[in-house]
């Protein structure tokens, strides 16, 4: 058996560690950290030790971000707008398929603890993990378009509480093909509060870029990086034309 | 002397015109103090009118036009609701709650409701209703009653110092000088919020009406098409609108377009300018009435200004809204989730529902929609026939000729009770057909809807039945 590989860019250099106990800061700072992945992440900081920085993050997680994964951290207590981050990741394959990796809230709205949520993903679902890369054993169910994924928690989520887990699918028809050397990946991602939304495509290895709508950050090459503040209720779509490196 | 019981067709009148006065001093009135008591001695006419059950002395006060403007069959409409009042109470009681005067001495007056008692027969009546008043002096005589529009409460709590603002606070609209500001209980098509400005002393008003535009709109000039096609509907027998100017237009940082056209409806010679702005999915839409024609060339300034005042709120508050992510969607709040056929275009947009989302597939005018309803109660099974019956009994009010393609179904999607009905109907000139998919899920129900021309309905159907089977609740 081969140990999980983290799912969230922003989580996977990130090691939840309780044990560090980083010494406790008398009031949280709203700040923003840069990764070395290119990503940020939106958060309170909430205290500094060797191995990283511990916050909380909008969702309400205790995580320590390691030192050697943050870049910068900008701190933003002035600036008016403090929004969520949310980050998606697809990895393009050259069979037109992608393997998707996003981030999940499992919110108890009952009045009973509660450990067994569902929901829907596209594709098939390859894995679901806590933030700490611990497994959540899950089933599916096929629907049209979708499977539907039952997830069983180990610790029961209190009412009004929530939990933050890691799916990773894959959806073979993630891509339209345009020729045998020619693909477009189309994605939408529309806010349902104000966020920052992080959305990271990388290339197959052997294809190229051709053009982004928007533009694209593409750090490191082959990896390109859309990033927008969306209101609630807007949407951002992102494309990506692409070719083999040979065309 | 009062009669201990009101015999029920005055009671039922006296439900629709006030009878008493209990003007509260904090909401009172911005009128000058003569017209203000004129106004209050009106009401107190109907009041003893009412008492001795004297309906011609009732009628005396009312305008031979009284209500034409807001509904066809206004008044057989009004005595269907007088009949159910009657049977409803045994006394009705009346707060004037804010007057506005006009100029010539006309004025607004609004106006609680209250029906007490036991019911008679039938089940109790709602508690409360409030009604806009206009009243006109006729010649040189005394005040009548012109108009009266349903109100709704709750809007009219967001009126404050001649300003409306939206429930969700995105937009604001004011009255233009002269003219009173109320919200219809009764909302137009598919708006999410109406807003009526009226002039008491002429027959000019302004319909501002909010709405989600159901489908890919090619342009806004296309809605004013549709619009000019609908005139035409409406006028007289042997007359043809006469569009008079059109263009485009811009109003609060906002694109749209103007029409403007001359038609003859119900005898009349009315001047309609529509102006349509858009942003994103929503349609912002004055409809600016005058009669006579002639009157067009006065009240332009005042519906200029009706316009001018209009402005959207960027720092209005969030609403509960789900996500849109690639071909799926997702309400977490509502507890709901669903995926669409690849290539089909998912939105959500906002509404007089708890949510809706409309999924089209491509361009055209088909589409499919999902509507999310939080009804307090748990709906039950068994009523999900009668609740279809109802809803097409409503929308039969607007399009008479709908037609029922296909018996009610029983079917379970994603283990809740649900019915779903196939039917036809004309729309804005074209046919379309229609499957409706109502889902009983707790206190909520879910409508899934395709709207889809005859001809495009057979091939998008299995689109939509996947789209269906793919909803789940996630409570």
């Amino acid at each position: 058996m081969t140990f999980p590989r983290p799912l969230i860019p922003i989580l996977a250099a990130i090691l939840v560690a309780a044990a560090a106990s980083p010494a406790p800061c008398r009031d949280e700072r709203p700040v923003r950290l840069h990764l070395s992945d290119g990503t940020q992440i939106v958060c309170a900081l909430a205290g500094e030790s060797d191995a990283g920085y511990a916050v909380r993050t909008t969702w309400g997680l205790e995580i320590v971000v390691p030192r050697t994964n943050v870049i910068a951290v900008e701190d933003i207590r002035s600036s008016a707008a403090t929004r969520p981050t949310s980050v998606v990741r697809f990895e393009l394959d050259d069979t037109g398929g992608a393997e998707k990796t996003e981030p999940r809230l499992l919110r108890n709205r009952g009045s009973e603890p509660r450990s067994e949520f569902r929901f829907l993903v596209a594709g098939r679902p390859d894995a679901v993990h806590r933030a700490d890369g611990a497994s959540v054993p899950f089933e599916t169910e096929s629907r049209p378009h979708a499977t539907v994924v039952t997830v069983r928690l180990k610790e029961p989520v209190p009412p009004g509480g929530e939990a933050a887990v890691a799916v990773r699918t894959r959806d073979p028809g993630a891509c339209a093909r345009v020729s045998a050397a020619e693909a477009v990946f189309r994605y939408r991602r529309g806010a349902p509060a104000d966020e920052t939304a992080v959305i990271q495509v990388t290339l197959p290895p052997g294809w190229k870029s051709l053009g982004t709508t928007p533009a694209a950050l593409e750090v490191p090459k082959g990896t390109l990086l859309f990033r927008r503040e969306l209101a609630q209720g807007q949407s951002f779509d992102v494309e990506v034309r692409m070719a083999t490196s040979s065309r | 002397m009062k009669p201990a019981i009101v015999p029920a067709a005055l009671l039922a009148l006296a439900a629709v015109l006030p009878a008493a006065t209990r003007a509260s001093a904090a909401q009172a009135a911005t009128t000058s103090s003569a017209l203000d008591a004129e106004v209050r001695r009106f009401f107190d006419g109907l009041e003893v009118a009412f008492a001795e059950g004297d309906p011609e002395r009732l009628f005396a006060l009312l305008s031979s036009r009284f209500e034409d403007d807001f509904e066809r069959n206004g008044r057989a409409r009004m005595s269907e609701r007088l009949a159910s009042v009657a049977r409803a109470g045994d006394r009705i009681a009346f707060d004037v709650l804010r007057v506005a005067a006009a100029g010539d001495g006309a004025a607004t007056a609004i106006v609680r409701t209250r029906i007490e008692g036991p019911p008679r027969t039938g089940p109790r009546a709602a508690e409360t209703q409030v009604d806009l008043f206009v009243l006109r002096r006729e010649g040189k005589g005394a005040l009548v009653a012109a108009r009266r529009l349903g109100l709704d409460e709750a809007g009219e709590r967001r009126i404050a110092g001649g300003t409306y603002r939206a429930a969700d606070g995105s937009f604001e609209i004011s009255t233009p000088a002269g003219f009173a500001i109320a919200t219809p209980r009764r909302k137009v098509g598919t708006a999410f919020d109406t807003v009526y400005l009226v002039d008491p002393s002429s027959d000019a008003y302004v319909l501002f009406v909010a709405f989600a535009i159901p489908y890919e709109l090619d342009s806004l000039e296309t809605l004013a098409r549709l619009d000019a096609e609908k005139l035409a509907a409406l006028s007289d027998e042997g007359t043809t609108p006469r569009v008079a100017a059109e263009g485009r237009f811009s109003a609060a940082g906002l694109e749209g377009y103007e029409l403007v056209a001359q038609a003859t409806i119900g005898g009349r010679e009315q001047v309609f300018r529509r102006v349509c702005l858009q942003r994103r999915s929503t349609c912002y839409q004055f409809l600016c009435r005058s009669a006579p024609a002639e009157a067009f060339a006065r009240d332009s300034a005042s519906f200029d200004e009706a316009i001018a005042r209009f402005r959207l709120v960027e720092d209005a508050p969030p609403v509960r809204r789900g996500a849109v992510d690639g071909t799926l969607y997702r309400h977490d709040d509502l507890g709901f989730e669903i995926g669409a056929p690849a290539g089909w275009a998912i939105e959500e947009v906002r509404s007089s529902y708890s949510a809706q989302v409309f999924f089209t597939p491509g361009s055209g005018r088909a589409y499919a929609m999902l509507c999310a309803l939080e009804v307090g109660t748990a709906v039950e099974p068994e009523s999900l026939a009668a609740i279809i019956d109802e809803d097409e009994k409503e929308r039969r009010k607007t399009v008479p000729s709908i037609v029922r393609r296909s018996p009610i179904e029983t079917l379970e999607v994603d283990g809740c009770p649900a019915r779903s009905v196939v039917q036809g109907y004309p729309v804005e000139g074209f046919e379309r057909t229609a499957k409706s998919v109502y889902v009983a899920s707790g206190a909520t129900l879910f409508v899934l809807i395709l709207n889809a021309p005859p001809a495009e309905f057979d091939a998008l159907e299995p689109g939509f039945d996947a789209l269906v089977q793919s909803f789940i609740r996630t409570p």
